[in-house]
């Protein structure tokens, strides 16, 4: 067998564009079942993957697509069909190769396609007899350039005979390319191939069904030529014409599929304009951000060092040093940077299922997809976005009776917006639905036993960010099983961000997700706690106050600080990590986590820096206090402190 | 007379089954080479008519054993035997002067067919 497994990763990865791309024009011809170029974006689309996927020897995703692909054929054709079965079925085709996949990555192919395959290929048997002519429009499709009639017309005058030679080769020929360019190759020996239809490249690709045709010039017989090509094995068929220059009629009758051909030709060279990019695996990406960080940090050492000894002298490169250390870091910040639309070009294809499965009229708007954050965290964001999606179309958007007599449109609109704001991005998920039952909550916080007397509404609306929160009457497979709203905060609070929600009755609900742009570089303040320097990055902070012992009030089971009258709960860091009290006079933090305030007592203040976030592995990963360490210009490591699991603790 | 075939393999599965469909086809196997060195040593020593030439081998491999031999005799009639996926080899093998290829798993019709030319 071949060694296929260093490909496996390009593999998926490519897959998955594909995978996305069909479901994207899936989705457009499901709006209009005409829609010829996105079928036949489909169709190249089933092609090329199961061509990949017979290179790696995956057997069902092999049958799978390439019914698939002889389905979109005969569509593409104008093949008719019932609309909504044909629809739904390429749909399930979709699904199934996804699950094919995820069973592939897991190292398993042996998923169940065979109703499926069934299904597909009575389908195509049914709608088969017109095949044949397909096969030959596509030769049809055949035109000349200008250039090419000219070396024609020249070659002809100095004694060559120009063949139009069609090549039809066998039913179970297994390496196409290499056929094709071996038949090309032997004639190449006794004259000039001129032209190919499809292209050298496509050709050698063995992206052409089952004939080519090609130009031929030479001096050689047709007979001659014919041996030559059948002295090639698995040649079913070929055909030799010889062509005089002036066969303008030919080229006239074409003219119409000569025009159509020049649009699809431009339409290429556009799509191929659209991905000019490098893959770049990205365990590359991750370590040269490693490099640039180390660099960064090494830069700030020299810059101590030159400080200290006092050298004029290597102040100017340095400062060159500082710049262009910088400029790399802002590059390899930018190379790391992914459109949200990554995440986002997904939610199209699960809105529509959700909404078929759930009997309601929804329509999902997204804006600003090109906004870009860090990969890291947009592959993190698919999994809480995914959840607000599914709530909303849920709980959020009504069905069509409730509201028609709420005087609502009968669509509801669930809305997905991302946009940079300042280091930020936001990103908010709103629907027009029914919004959050602020009795609901207050009824279920009660019965879980939580005071809701003092709380605002707003107070209130944040208990759904509470675990075990879930007011849904009714359990349905979509969603409301009262777990996922505080995963969802989970989630974002670990990729340092926040969430909140904004809600009003049959209005409809606003989940406001703000997120950092990057996780690997932070601003953050230094602090000495228990004699120790420690970092805390500088977005959680919303204030740092001078107190003294005395403005720390008592109270039964815990320390506050009085602040715009709300009573904050004091947090002594120190004794949190076991490390002693230094000195009288502190400085309290205060941090704002969801909406509460907490107040960290720190012994001293260093300054503000920006330091990169290095993992902490082993041991020392599993310690919860901690972000991760950094190490600082002077080369002390310092540790970053997890300030929301020290205060939650 | 029968044609004289150096058959080229790492693996012996697979030169004893080309064997058997080369034979079955009345050809003569001449000789057996394990890996791309000593099919050139073997093609010097047995100058046979036609070389079944396996592209992935230790030692050196098919395309280099190829291109040695067309060195040695610029007429030499080399099938390649690819896998699927090795397009681009073949591709190469073909520049270097192979005549023909036959694709793994072997199909005994298919190659049976393939050898008739020769």
């Amino acid at each position: 067998m071949d060694d296929n497994s260093k490909y496996k990763e390009l593999f998926f990865e490519e897959t998955e564009e594909y995978l996305q791309l069909l479901n994207d024009n899936m989705l457009r011809i499901e709006q209009n079942i005409n829609d010829i170029s996105s079928l036949e974006e489909m169709f190249r689309a089933a092609h090329t993957l199961k061509g990949m996927a017979a290179t790696m020897g995956y057997k069902s995703m092999t049958d799978l697509t390439h019914r698939m692909e002889s389905l979109l054929g005969l569509l593409k054709s104008g093949e008719n069909f019932k609309e909504d079965n044909i629809i739904n079925l390429i749909f399930r085709c979709l699904d199934k190769l996804t699950e094919i996949v995820e069973d592939l990555r897991n190292n398993k192919d042996d998923t169940y396609v065979k109703d499926l395959l069934e299904e597909l290929e009575q389908l195509i048997n049914k709608n088969d007899q017109n095949k044949k002519t397909e096969k030959v429009d596509e030769l049809k499709e055949f035109v000349l350039s200008e250039t090419d009639e000219n070396v024609i017309k020249s070659a002809y005058e100095r004694g060559y005979n120009a063949y139009v030679i069609d090549v039809t080769i066998d039913d179970g020929c297994l390496l196409k390319g290499p056929r094709a360019y071996l038949v090309i190759n032997n004639l190449e020996k006794i004259g000039d191939v001129i032209y190919t239809y499809p292209d050298a490249q496509n050709l050698e690709n063995g992206e052409y069904e089952k004939t080519f045709r090609l130009i031929l010039l030479t001096k050689e017989t047709i007979a001659d030529v014919k041996e030559k090509i059948e002295n090639v094995s698995e040649i079913e068929n070929v055909n030799i014409l010889e062509i005089q220059p002036n066969y303008s009629t030919e080229t006239n009758l074409k003219s119409e599929t000569k025009k159509e051909n020049k649009k699809s030709d431009t339409k290429l060279s556009n799509n191929s304009n659209l991905n000019q990019s490098i893959r770049v695996d990205i365990q590359k990406l991750d370590s040269f951000m490693n490099l640039v960080s180390e660099l960064v940090i090494y830069r700030t050492r020299l810059e101590d060092v030159s400080k200290r000894a006092d050298i004029n002298e290597i102040d100017e490169p340095l400062g060159q040093v500082a710049r262009i250390t910088s400029e790399l870091q802002d590059l390899v910040l930018k190379i790391r940077m992914q459109p949200v639309s990554v995440v986002f070009n997904r939610f199209p294809r699960m809105v529509r299922d959700l909404s078929k499965e759930l009997n309601k009229k929804i329509s999902l708007v997204i804006e600003g997809e090109e906004t870009e954050l860090d990969r890291t965290v947009v592959s993190e964001l698919s999994e809480p976005l995914i959840h607000l999606i599914r709530n909303a179309a849920d709980h959020g958007i009504e069905s069509v009776d409730k509201r028609i007599k709420l005087n609502k449109p009968e669509e509801g609109i669930i809305k997905l917006n991302a946009y940079q704001e300042g280091n930020r991005v936001i990103i908010v998920v709103s629907d027009d639905g029914a919004g959050i039952n602020i009795e609901a909550i207050k009824e279920t916080a009660e019965k879980r036993g939580i005071s809701t007397e003092n709380l605002s509404e707003d107070d209130l609306l944040q208990l759904i960010f509470d675990q075990g929160f879930s007011t849904a009457k009714e359990i349905t497979d979509v969603s409301g099983r009262g777990v996922g709203m505080d995963v969802v905060k989970q989630k974002i609070s670990s990729l340092g961000g926040t969430i909140e929600v904004i809600s009003e009755i049959n209005k409809g609900t606003s989940f406001i997700i703000k997120l950092p742009l990057t996780l690997s570089i932070i601003q953050a303040l230094l602090v000495k706690i228990g004699g120790e320097t420690f970092a805390i990055p500088l977005g959680i902070i919303e204030k740092v106050i001078k107190i003294e012992d005395k403005d720390i009030l008592q109270s039964k089971l815990s320390e506050l600080y009085m602040y715009r009258e709300r009573a904050v709960p004091v947090v002594r860091v120190n004794q949190k990590l076991g490390l002693s009290e230094v000195g009288e006079n502190h400085h309290l933090i205060l941090t704002l986590l969801g909406d509460q305030y907490y107040g960290l007592v720190v012994d001293e203040l260093i300054g503000q820096q920006e330091i990169v976030i290095k993992k902490l592995n082993g041991i020392l990963g599993k310690m919860k206090e901690y972000l991760g360490a950094t190490i600082l210009g002077n080369g002390d490591i310092t540790l970053i402190l997890d300030v929301g699991s020290i205060c939650m603790r | 007379m029968a044609k004289r075939v150096l058959v080229v393999d790492d693996a012996i599965f697979m030169r004893m089954k080309l064997k058997d469909i080369l034979e079955k086809n009345g050809f003569e196997v001449v000789a057996e080479a394990q890996n791309g060195l000593e099919a050139v040593e073997k093609y010097k020593a047995e100058k046979p008519d036609l070389v079944t030439m396996d592209i992935t081998m230790p030692e050196m491999d098919g395309i280099t054993a190829l291109k040695e031999i067309k060195k040695i005799d610029p007429n030499a009639k080399v099938i390649m035997c690819s896998a699927m996926g090795q397009q681009s080899m073949v591709m190469e093998a073909i520049q270097s002067g192979a005549i023909d290829f036959i694709v793994k798993p072997f199909d005994v019709d298919r190659v049976s067919q393939s050898l008739s030319k020769f």
